[in-house]
């Protein structure tokens, strides 16, 4: 059930699959979000994004903020991981939850998340739709939480 | 004892019976009376006149008896007073019937004399008192005090009883006691013999100046008519009875009574006085031969009493002897009744003498009776009874045994009696006993002894032979006894005779080895010892040889050196490097191969070094590289589960070293408990470097194949994603091949994806170097069914398992080996009737355990059972049923990793089983992963 956001949840992803950005994209309309997703293709461009404002798209005005993070693993030049640990170091950027998004199922791969600061870990499902429940749940929980801060009731 | 037993055995010593003699007291009175009577009826006789009865020697010479009497026993006193007695009594008649005053005298005579004779008896009895000085006393007595006494009682009684005048009395009183001494003096004749005797005896001195009074007194006799000297003759006769016995007596008084007739015949001497009186002729003869035999007869009684005395103090020798000796002497009479039993029979029967004489013998014991009754036939018969034994019983109801010798006591022909000498031969049979006891115990032990002892004399015939001498000869006791010992089997005679004579000479042969051919024809080895048998002086009797049959020893020892050359034979051939090591641990021998491989390292002689030395030596060399361990710890690690292993032997322990050269050794230790260790040394180089390339080399496959299935499952995932969407999005744009072309896609990439998933699964089931666990098969099964409840109900399938042992493993592999299992069945069902999973143990090997997994399904073409486990291979070709061919792959994979096997049994449209085996938990399993560097499964398919 979708609930009504009265402002738009800014979501920046980072994947550096092009399929896999294009399957985001799709689910992301799909599921309907009250929101607008920032893609970029490595982590280096995402703290680029995040400090300096800058994105490799041009969608929509970039303002270099972001309410949610969705981050790959495997990713060229910055890898997730290291991602993780410059956000979590940032004290201008530690404040945003960051979701993973990756293929790896492996144990491993799920501690060292959550260890590197990781609000939730969430594997690439292999069927379409379960990415667009996915999408919807992401934003149902993620969406009222930024609300509900927005508020200064948290 | 008293006087009466005293003579009696004084008779009984004696060689020759008495005759005749004087034998008690009433022979003596009787006597005395007789005679007594026949000189009273004589004098009466050729009485007229009495005036001068009182100087007849027929009225003395009793009296002379009755002194006697006294004499020889003071103690009976009470005799002597009725002798006395008595011939006053017939003196008092005669005084009656008118035999005067002067028979009243005598009377008084014999009263006088009693108190004399008694005072005198106490002073001869007192051996203190001097002879002379006794016989000083005694004259005294006699002479002045009793006559008077005597005299003077009787005369003042016969004039009272006469009516006399107190005057007449009086006056007739004092002539008697003169004429009283007088007659006294003639009762000193045997007192003064006796007293005489005993000074010659002891003292010549005096003994001469007695015999000069006689000699003096014997010529007033004589010159003289004094009647004083009729003392004389009458002392005489006792002195020569004394001396010379009877003969002596004869003699004597024969010659007296001459002397003293031929002087009455002219006028002279004593008895001249008489002669003129009443006495005459024939009458004067009698008198006189009476005079001579009463003379004699108290001269005869003197030497009796004398013998006796001798003989008394002969027998109180005797009686000292038989009193003291510690053999119990007996005296029996007839009846078996105790006369006699010296203190040593008290001792021997608890008894004392009181409690022993006069009763018999028979008392003391059963079969006492029998047994003295048999020695007195055996007396009666004249023969010797000589160590006869007899158990008797003593006072406190213990028994004992003694051995006595019988004496019979004979008077005349007659037995009266036996003496009984006793021995207590208890201790003496005791020691017999012993004796004999030792005797047979040394006897049966030389019997009974292995080696073979033969006892030669001196001569050289066997005197002795034992049991083993007859097996180790071939020759029975009764066929070697007597036999020279030449002549048994064996060395040639002349050698044997030559160690013989060195023996008899008193050498000793040892250690000696001969060959004696045995019944069955072999030759047997002998050791033999050869010692000279002495006697109690030390002579040698003969020789003991004493022989071991050592062949089996000689074989065995022979085997054992064999065997040992054998031994080091195959060691000298051996790759492996042995090394045998003591219980102290020091190398004993080793082979080549050990020493090229490893003096090298040793500073010094391998020979006698400990193991600990050796693993020093090389730590120093710096031999070792074995990584991060220090030699040092390995070294201890090693040595001590060397010594656990050479106490408690549990079939070896290894260790792997890596030495600096690049080799790498496997040394195996075997414990023989007390005897030591062998060491064992491989050089597993090659082996080492290949294990290790094959671990490097499935590490690197196994990783790839992890990153692999990665990278080949993220394209995969996008067909699966976008089919997926083309699937839902599109589906009304899409024509239905077009439909169905996505199908096929999006199903291709499934069904790669699966593949994937196995290979991965496949790859994956491998070494991890966590150790194995203990897990149990029920809980496994418990949790995958749980986890496959969803497809396990939609089938409606029955799984049933009870009982299951635990192994050992991963919990997460069985897990994985059921659930494929269980996943393959599900598959392979039958269409046609329910799916029934059956799981249970089955036998298996000790340390093993076996399940059985079998389903009611489609079952297989048995010949399929090998490659039904190969990767990818799908023996059911049936397309409905979608499979990759891995399942059983990787079950086999996980059971194989674990040391086991599986098995498959099928038949087409049946069903299938699988038998899966793997290894019960063990407490060495558990150990060795304990203390293990390497993986436990490594291990496990080292050791196969």
């Amino acid at each position: 059930m979708k609930m009504m956001n009265t402002r738009r949840l800014r979501i920046l992803c980072a994947e550096d699959d092009p399929a896999d950005q294009y399957l985001l994209r799709r689910a992301a309309e799909k599921a309907e979000i009250n929101g607008d997703l920032q893609l970029v293709s490595n982590g280096e461009a995402l703290l680029r994004f995040l400090r300096e404002g800058k994105s490799i798209n041009d969608d929509h005005d970039a303002d270099g903020a972001a309410d949610l993070i969705l981050l790959d693993l495997n990713m060229p030049v910055m890898d997730g991981r290291e991602t993780m640990n410059n956000l979590r170091h940032d004290d201008a950027l530690k404040h945003i939850p960051i979701i993973v998004l990756s293929t790896s199922d492996g144990q491993d791969d799920v501690r060292e998340s959550y260890q590197l600061g990781a609000s939730s870990y969430i594997v690439k499902p292999r069927s379409f739709d379960k990415l667009v429940d996915a999408m919807v749940r992401i934003e149902n929980y993620w969406g009222e939480l930024c609300e509900l801060t927005d508020r200064n009731l948290i | 004892m008293d006087a009466e037993q005293r003579v009696w055995l004084a008779g009984a010593a004696q060689e020759r019976p008495i005759r005749w003699r004087v034998s008690s007291r009433m022979d003596l009175v009787l006597l005395y009376l007789i005679v007594f009577l026949v000189a009273s009826v004589l004098s009466a006789a050729g009485a007229g006149t009495t005036e001068h009865a009182s100087a007849s020697p027929l009225v003395w010479l009793p009296l002379a008896w009755t002194i006697g009497v006294c004499y020889i026993s003071p103690r009976k006193l009470a005799w002597s007073i009725v002798a006395a007695s008595t011939g006053g009594i017939f003196l008092g008649y005669y005084i009656i019937y008118g035999l005067g005053a002067a028979s009243a005298a005598t009377f008084g005579y014999a009263l006088e004399l009693v108190p004399a004779v008694l005072v005198m008896r106490l002073y001869f009895d007192s051996k203190q008192t001097s002879a002379l000085v006794q016989f000083g006393i005694f004259m005294l007595v006699l002479v002045v005090l009793a006559p008077f006494t005597g005299g003077l009682i009787c005369s003042a009684v016969y004039g009272i009883a006469m009516g006399s005048p107190m005057e007449a009395v009086l006056s007739s009183v004092l002539n008697q006691g003169v004429a009283s001494s007088v007659g006294v003096i003639a009762m000193m004749p045997v007192f003064i013999s006796r007293a005489a005797w005993n000074v010659l005896m002891e003292r010549r001195i005096e003994a001469a100046a007695i015999v000069a009074v006689t000699v003096a007194a014997t010529y007033f006799v004589f010159v003289s008519d004094s009647v004083w000297l009729m003392v004389v003759p009458a002392m005489l006769a006792t002195l020569a009875s004394l001396r010379f016995g009877l003969v002596g007596t004869g003699a004597t008084c024969t010659i007296l009574v001459l002397i003293s007739t031929w002087q009455t015949a002219n006028g002279q001497g004593p008895l001249a006085v008489l002669a003129d009186g009443p006495l005459e002729g024939l009458e004067f003869v009698i008198v006189q031969f009476l005079n001579f035999v009463l003379c004699f007869l108290a001269g005869l009684i003197g030497a009796q009493v004398e013998d006796a005395e001798r003989r008394g103090m002969g027998l109180q020798a005797y009686g000292d002897a038989v009193m003291g000796t510690t053999e119990g002497i007996v005296v029996l009479d007839t009846t078996g009744k105790i006369i006699l039993a010296n203190p040593a029979v008290s001792k021997i029967t608890g008894n004392s003498a009181d409690e022993l004489i006069g009763r018999r013998v028979s008392e003391f014991g059963d079969g006492v009776d029998e047994i003295a009754l048999h020695t007195r036939d055996q007396m009666l018969q004249g023969e010797e009874v000589y160590q006869v034994p007899v158990n008797i019983r003593r006072k406190d109801g213990s028994d004992i045994d003694i051995v006595f010798n019988a004496t019979p006591l004979v008077n005349g022909d007659q037995l009266v009696g036996a003496v009984m000498v006793l021995r207590d031969t208890t201790e003496r049979e005791q020691l017999q006993r012993e004796i004999v006891k030792t005797a047979a115990m040394t006897r049966t032990l030389v019997q009974s002894v292995d080696d073979s002892v033969i006892g030669v004399n001196r001569d050289g015939f066997i005197n002795h032979w034992n049991n083993a001498a007859r097996e180790q000869f071939g020759l029975e006791a009764d066929e070697a006894l007597g036999m020279h010992f030449t002549k048994l089997p064996g060395p040639p005679a002349e050698e044997r005779m030559e160690r013989f004579r060195h023996v008899i000479n008193g050498g000793r042969i040892k250690g000696q080895t001969i060959y004696v051919p045995d019944r069955k024809g072999s030759t047997r080895e002998l050791e033999v010892t050869i010692n000279p048998v002495v006697d109690d002086n030390g002579e040698v009797i003969g020789t003991a040889s004493v022989s071991r049959d050592v062949t089996e020893i000689r074989d065995a020892r022979k085997s054992a050196e064999e065997n040992r050359d054998a031994l080091y034979d195959a060691m000298g051939s051996i790759e492996d490097g042995i090394a045998f090591f003591d219980a102290e641990d020091r190398l004993v021998v080793c082979n080549d191969a050990f020493t090229r491989k490893f003096a090298p390292y040793f500073d010094t002689a391998t020979e006698g070094l400990t193991h600990r030395d050796m693993l020093d030596q090389m730590v120093r060399a710096d031999a070792f590289d074995l990584g991060e361990q220090t030699p040092q710890s390995w070294t201890s690690i090693h040595l001590a589960e060397r010594e656990q292993e050479r106490k408690n032997p549990s079939g070896g322990v290894t260790s792997e070293a890596r030495l600096k050269d690049g080799s790498w050794y496997l040394a195996t230790n075997y414990g023989r408990r007390d005897h030591g260790s062998i060491l064992i040394v491989r050089d597993i180089t090659s082996l080492k470097r290949r294990e290790l390339e094959l671990r490097e080399s499935n590490r690197d496959l196994e990783q790839f194949a992890h990153v692999a299935s990665h990278d080949l499952k993220e394209p995969l995932r996008k067909i699966q994603t976008f089919g997926s969407i083309l699937r839902t999005d599109y589906a009304g744009d899409l024509e239905t091949d077009a439909k169905q072309i996505v199908d096929f896609m999006v199903d291709g990439a499934d069904r790669l994806e699966r593949l994937i998933d196995d290979l991965l699964e496949f790859s994956s089931v491998s070494r991890q170097d966590t150790p194995l666990e203990t897990v149990d098969l029920r809980e496994s099964l418990d949790a995958v069914c749980a986890s496959l409840s969803e497809g396990i109900a939609e089938v409606g399938a029955d799984v049933t398992y009870d009982v299951l042992p635990s192994v050992m493993g991963w919990n997460s592999a069985i897990d994985r080996v059921f659930g494929n299992l269980i996943a393959n069945s599900l598959k392979y069902r039958h269409k046609q009737r329910p799916l029934k999973i059956e799981i249970r143990e089955v036998a298996a090997p000790a340390g093993w355990a076996t399940i059985r997994f079998s389903d009611n399904g489609v079952g297989f073409d048995p010949a399929n059972a090998e490659n039904i486990f190969a990767p990818f291979v799908r023996v059911n070709s049936d397309p409905e049923i979608s499979g990759t061919g891995m399942g059983l792959a990787i079950i086999r994979k996980i059971v194989h990793g674990f040391g086991g096997r599986i098995e498959a049994r099928g038949h087409p449209g049946e069903g299938a089983s699988f038998l899966v085996t793997l290894r019960r938990p063990s407490a060495k399993f558990e150990e060795a992963n304990e203390n293990d560097e390497y993986s436990a499964a490594e291990d496990s398919l080292r050791r196969g």
